[in-house]
């Protein structure tokens, strides 16, 4: 059964790759699909459509959670406007989450430094890394681009890798000391750890705000500086 | 019938409720122009990322000054094309997810039809504005646009011209920005050419033989010869920019003997005579009853003095606030769409390119 006091909905357009989830703590449903560029013609049409599979009604959401990205700057917004929609349309509280850190999140339960990453175009991608100090999961502040290929040019430890990578590449990368290659279904973005992760953050009292919160823009060859945060560990 | 308009299409945040397609209840703009005052232009990703923030206080100021609860309204219009995608997609989408959560109908709007739909509408507070008489000719003039459409009813367009390169806005913005004026070009030119003397340098007019387009870049060009005589070599206080995502407008150095007002004053005026002239033609030909004038350049005072002198049937513009883009006008065309019929589901994209004739009768 669906607890309707704690239903969530997580939105997440980051990539053309998009997903939805309702959870509520202990029940989740999910829906990713190739959306591609037309996130705008897609997602609410699959918001709907995985409501009425369940036999929700938007009206018994109680709260929204969108990604913040990085990913692509129109895809982010596109989830951000309709998160928006829905908080204010609704009068429910909006949680933003960080893109990689729902990346990252399902690792941090192998204990081992984790690198997550989204593709920013142009062959390039977006990481940043997570490792475990004094028992508590912290992600790095810098998010740095740095083309595919090089993702593990000079690893001084050994990590685990958590994005989407082409077949070539992740062919490369699995032959590389220090590389922890999970396979892909646990490399992709499922939409269902963006929930968990904001129902913490709900759960725990921290709500953003309609009129600052926007997504992380993050341009080809520079570094974006974002606060670090504490990652609850999958356990 | 209460309809709630968003529009995100360009660099103005605005939300609007309208009763009636006429009776203009809110309209509230967040203009961007300090954004992008020091990019001597609108810089498209700036103008997207800015409603994201500022979208939702907008809609939700609109609502609270119209008086009137989201349960109050009939439907819910949107610009969908054409503008700037990022943008539009802010609007789109909120628009969408509104009408969605409140169940109500979805009402698309052409940006264009926005536009010449201003001139239906009547502020709070003043004198009732009477509704334009068909058939009309309609000249759209803005930063995105130079339009000039024979309207015979409701949502039956003819497209007589267009511009086949800059829009008369953005020439003016241009060439603001070659005479070291300032963002937004319009005002500029205007304030500038106010102490000019038209003739004194000759720009030249594009008039195309005898169709109603235009063409604006030629004009552009002929006055960057002019001004090059008096250029200096600017004093670079170039930073490295080659880390900076949107380099900074640096206007340029002339010398102070530099006529800038006669330039102002032809630029200005060649841009007007020749959309004076071929609105006036347009009028005569299709024997309109009326001549409507829209869009942020027809805030233009020339513009308006020429167009009264040069045709014998009423000429009528908006109040500057619904000229410039604005959601009132949005939920005024939605109106009568709605009137028609005309509503979208879901799966409403963005149309960047959208034209003026698309769900409406084309009959040229
Ligand atoms: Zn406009």
């Amino acid at each position: 059964m669906v607890d309707v006091d704690r239903l969530l909905l997580a939105i997440d357009t980051s990539t053309e790759q998009a997903g939805l989830a309702l959870y509520d703590g202990a029940w989740l449903s999910e829906l990713s699909w190739s959306a591609g560029r037309s996130q705008t013609a897609s997602l609410l049409g699959q918001l709907d459509h995985l409501l009425r599979i369940n036999r929700v009604t938007a009206r018994q959401l109680r709260a929204i959670a969108v990604t913040l990205g990085p990913g692509s700057f129109n895809g982010l917004r596109v989830g951000m406007s309709v998160g928006k929609g829905l908080s204010y349309g609704l009068g429910i509280p909006l949680v933003g989450i960080v893109t990689l850190d729902a990346l990252a999140y399902p690792h941090t339960a192998r204990r081992h430094p984790i690198r997550a990453f989204v593709p920013a175009g142009r062959g390039r991608v977006v990481y940043a890394d997570y490792h475990l100090r004094s028992g508590q999961w912290v992600r790095d502040s810098l998010l740095r681009t740095v083309r595919a290929e090089q993702l593990a040019d000079g690893l001084t430890e050994t990590m685990v890798f958590a994005g989407v990578l082409g077949a070539e590449l992740a062919e490369r990368l699995k032959g590389q000391p220090k590389v922890l290659l999970p396979p892909p279904s646990w490399r992709l973005l499922r939409p269902g750890w963006v929930a968990e992760l904001a129902l913490q953050r709900w759960q725990s009292g921290a709500v953003d705000r309609l009129e600052t919160l926007e997504p992380i823009y993050v341009h080809l060859g520079t570094t974006e500086v974002v606060a670090p945060v504490e990652l609850p560990e999958s356990r | 019938m209460i309809i709630l308009g968003i529009e995100t299409s360009c660099d103005e945040t605005s939300a609007a409720v309208v009763r009636d397609g006429r009776w203009v209840l809110s309209n509230v703009i967040r203009s961007q122009v300090d954004l992008h005052e020091r990019y001597g232009g609108i810089v498209p990703e700036l103008a997207s990322r800015r409603h994201v923030t500022t979208i939702i206080p907008t809609i939700d100021l609109a609502i609270e000054q119209a008086g009137v609860s989201p349960s109050a309204l009939d439907a819910i219009a949107v610009t969908e094309g054409p503008g700037l995608a990022g943008s539009l997609l802010v609007g789109v989408n909120i628009a969408k997810t509104l009408a969605y959560v409140w169940e109500k109908p979805l009402i698309p709007v052409n940006h264009l039809e926005g536009h010449i739909y201003a001139n239906w509408l009547t502020l709070p507070g003043e004198p009732e504005v009477e509704p334009p008489i068909f058939p009309l000719v309609c000249l759209i003039v803005s930063g995105g646009h130079t339009e000039l459409v024979l309207m015979r009813d409701h949502g039956d367009y003819g497209l007589l011209g267009r511009t086949l390169d800059d829009a008369a806005g953005e020439a003016f913005d241009k060439g603001a920005r070659l005479l070291g004026l300032g963002f937004p070009g319009g005002p500029a030119i205007q304030r500038a050419a106010e102490h000019g003397r038209p003739g004194r340098f000759a720009l030249p007019r594009a008039w195309l033989g005898d169709s109603y387009d235009f063409s604006f870049s030629g004009l552009k060009t002929a006055l960057l010869r002019l001004v090059e005589h008096y250029r200096r070599p600017a004093q670079t206080n170039r930073r490295s920019t080659s880390r900076k995502p949107f380099p900074e407008y640096e206007p340029p150095v002339y010398a102070p003997t530099m006529p800038v007002a006669d330039l102002a004053a032809e630029y200005q005026e060649a841009i007007v005579e020749v959309l004076v002239e071929k609105t006036a033609r347009a009028a005569r030909d299709f024997r309109a009853a009326m001549v409507l004038l829209a869009g942020g350049v027809a805030a233009n005072a020339l513009l308006r003095r020429r167009l009264q002198e040069a045709v014998h049937v009423p000429v009528r513009y908006p109040p500057p606030i619904l000229c410039t883009d604005n959601a009132a006008m949005i939920a005024g065309a939605a109106y009568y769409l709605y009137q028609r019929g005309v509503t979208a589901g879901l799966e409403l994209d963005v149309q960047a390119q959208l034209p003026l004739v698309t769900r409406t009768l084309i009959r040229t």
